[in-house]
């Protein structure tokens, strides 16, 4: 039983929890500071990519909502826990079904491939979107240098884990590292990108620096972060999320309006910095790549 | 002491309402400020009922008597917040598309 002297006091320790929870949470009043950051050299526009009609989202909200759970699983978790991710040293190794395999240093990788600037819509699985002008180079570029055989059918890539990453232990039954795939005709089509940066910056950490792959008609997660392996194989990659909840995310993760998440539609989306909701686009707004899927059932094939 | 109980009570029930008003108009919320508030709103809404639920079992099994006397207040504030919670969904998340709300509640039936 509660001791009398302590009952009479009851509302002191309620004021006292309120009291504290403000001032826990007076941090939340400034949005997080976004670090910038070096800036890239000789980044060029391409014009094809311009996306002229859209508006792009200011690098304050690409930087501070994000979805990398091995850094935390709530939006700001990655931005606020950015710094344990460490870039340098940085790997990505790239096997299997190549005629030269080799292991990048990631200075090298910047070197060697000349980097333009492309705006993409990147359209989340939650049904929110964004318009980032990513700094890159095409996949396809990336993988004609290794020499991929006739048995390379699929990409797979993996993303890094590091032992001081706070999310690693993962998230309901998550195993890392994250795993993503894709076919080869995905992986060598002129809009998939590996991204270096943003914004003519390098990209912040909790963007999945210093290299990540960006599939922007595919669902966000398809676009996996901080690749350390890129491996060419025969079979199809089994892929993080689609392994952790089949029915809700498939090994395509096309964006299409029709074919809804069996918790929530998608045939609408927040674009981050609206209010009200706008109608999602099939591919994303990227109709190029239908010809990819000719004759395949979009909705068995989610 | 005993007559300051109401006041302070509902004082605190408008503590989340004032805070998140304050957030949202300073950016304070993010770059998606209606899912937050959204969330943040049905998460006040939840713990309002938890409270307002545990004030017989309180007194049942501890013999407080004071949270009986705020169980009314505590009620009208989940009822209150709820509301809020229902309508920035309404309102500011579907822009008042009732035709889309209603498909979505009958086909995502867990909702």
């Amino acid at each position: 039983v509660t001791p009398k002297s302590w009952y009479l006091r009851r509302r002191e320790f309620l004021r006292l929890g309120a009291g504290s929870t403000l001032l826990l949470s007076l941090p939340a009043f400034a949005r997080a500071k976004v670090e910038h950051g070096p800036k890239l050299a000789g980044v060029t526009a391409n014009p094809k990519y311009a996306l002229a009609e859209e508006k792009k989202n200011a690098l304050e909200d690409i930087a501070t909502y994000n979805n990398f759970y091995e850094l935390g699983t709530d939006k700001s978790d990655p931005s606020e826990n950015a710094s344990k991710l460490h870039t340098r040293p940085w790997t990505v190794s790239v096997e299997g079904e190549v005629g030269k395999p080799r292991k990048w240093d990631i200075d090298e990788i910047l070197k060697s491939f000349p980097i333009e600037e492309r705006v993409y819509r990147l359209r989340c699985v939650e049904a929110w979107s964004m318009v980032i002008p990513w700094d890159g180079f095409p996949l396809a570029d990336f993988l004609k240098k290794h020499e991929p055989t006739s048995r390379a059918k699929y990409v797979a890539f993996e993303s890094v884990v590091q032992p001081q990453m706070p999310g690693i232990k993962g998230f309901g039954g998550i195993p890392f590292p994250y795993l993503e795939g894709l076919r080869i005709d995905e992986a060598t089509h002129p809009l998939t990108l590996l991204a270096v940066g943003l914004y003519g910056e390098a990209l912040p950490n909790q963007d999945g620096a210093p290299i990540r792959l960006v599939v922007p008609w595919k669902y966000g997660f398809k676009s996996a972060k901080s690749l350390v392996r890129i491996r060419l194989q025969e079979t199809q990659p089994s892929t993080t999320w689609s392994q952790y909840a089949s029915n809700e995310y498939g090994f395509y993760a096309n964006v299409n309006p029709e074919v809804d998440h069996p918790r929530w539609t998608q045939s609408k989306e927040r674009r981050i910095g609206e209010v009200l909701r706008r109608k999602t686009l099939m591919f994303n707004g990227y109709p190029e790549v239908a010809s990819l899927y000719a004759g395949m059932d979009l909705r068995k094939f989610y | 002491l005993k007559q300051a109980l109401l006041p302070a009570a509902f004082a605190a029930c408008c503590v989340p309402l004032l805070w998140l008003a304050f957030q949202f108009f300073t950016g304070g919320l993010g770059a998606n400020p209606i899912e937050a508030l959204l969330n943040d709103l049905g998460y006040t809404a939840f713990v309002l009922l938890a409270l307002t639920l545990a004030c017989t079992p309180a007194q049942v099994l501890l013999g407080w008597k004071w949270p009986i006397r705020i169980r009314k207040l505590l009620g009208d504030f989940c009822f209150f917040y709820a509301c809020l919670h229902l309508l920035t969904y309404t309102v500011l998340d579907q822009g008042f598309d009732l035709g889309g709300i209603v498909t979505d509640v009958l086909k995502h039936r867990f909702i």
